[in-house]
């Protein structure tokens, strides 16, 4: 039987490859932020601004939905397989199965929804009203919606610890 | 997020609805005490983080978008001077005049 280590071996690859793209466009993104800066001659702003920043766009819904997808996706395909820890202890795994659709749901419509209420859409013409969509999904999500985000990305990374935690503990053979 | 459903589904009663099916899902999967106490641990200091991250970074933004509503009767009042004071009316198209004059399209037409 092909346990949760076998399984996962196949991913170095592509991961290694991720991690190499990481390395390369991560500091250029910063260097590009940085030019942003000099250009517009203005100091850049410390790594907690840039922090804030990203929490007041509402990105941790898209890490709620990205992540709670891989646990989904891993999940699945344990399922599928006939094979692994999540698949061996089914109580878990369809307990992240359920968990994980109901984060993707919610994050999705709070992200929107978070947008849309930080700026209200005029009433106007169909155009004018596609416009502003387009603009609001650029603008930063209303605070109120800020605690809900951080509640949601740590929903997904808690149902993502309990998967890898699940290989972890088999792969030292504490589960014997 | 107006509704009463919005406020429950994101609210702190929401992540600890979460925390009780994950708890739940463990403690009856047959792990052994040390490996279910570790989960249990982890999940409970996670929620922590997670409720007072959620509060400090929600705090912290407040405190950054306080000088935006502070410094606005300063704009609301250069507003009031700039529709105050007369200015010189621009005559109508003069701006598109101007450029068919200075291009070349305006002296080929």
């Amino acid at each position: 039987m092909a346990s949760s280590s076998e399984l996962i071996a196949p991913m170095f690859g592509p991961m290694a490859i991720w991690i190499f793209i990481s390395a390369v466009f991560g500091p250029f993104q910063v260097w590009m932020g940085a030019s942003k800066c000099r250009r517009r001659q203005s100091p850049p702003p410390p790594w907690s601004s840039c922090v804030m920043a990203s929490l007041a766009d509402g990105n941790l819904f898209i890490f709620a939905i990205g992540t709670a997808g891989g646990v989904l996706a891993v999940t699945l395909m344990e399922f599928f397989n006939g094979h692994g820890e999540l698949f061996h202890f089914r109580g878990v795994g369809i307990s992240l199965i359920i968990v994980s659709l109901v984060i993707i749901a919610l994050a999705a419509h709070a992200w929107t929804d978070a947008k849309a209420a930080a700026n209200p859409v005029p009433r106007t013409r169909h155009g004018a009203s596609d416009a502003h969509l387009l603009n609001a999904l650029h603008a930063p999500i209303a605070l109120r919606d800020v605690k809900g985000s951080i509640r949601y990305g740590f929903m997904a990374f808690t149902c993502a610890l309990v998967t890898e935690g699940l290989r972890l503990i088999e792969a030292l053979g504490l589960l014997k | 997020m107006n509704s009463r459903f919005d406020r429950i589904a994101f609210g702190g009663s929401a992540y600890l609805l979460f925390v009780i099916v994950i708890v739940t899902a463990l403690a009856f999967a047959g792990f052994p005490t040390p490996v279910f106490l570790a989960f249990l641990a982890m999940v409970v200091v996670t929620g922590l983080a997670a409720e007072g991250l959620s509060r400090l970074a929600s705090q912290k933004l407040i405190d950054m978008s306080a000088p935006a509503e502070v410094e606005a009767p300063d704009q609301v009042g250069q507003l009031v001077i700039a529709f105050t004071v007369e200015i010189e009316a621009e005559p109508d198209f003069d701006q598109t005049s101007t450029w068919f004059a200075k291009t070349a399209i305006g002296s080929f037409a």
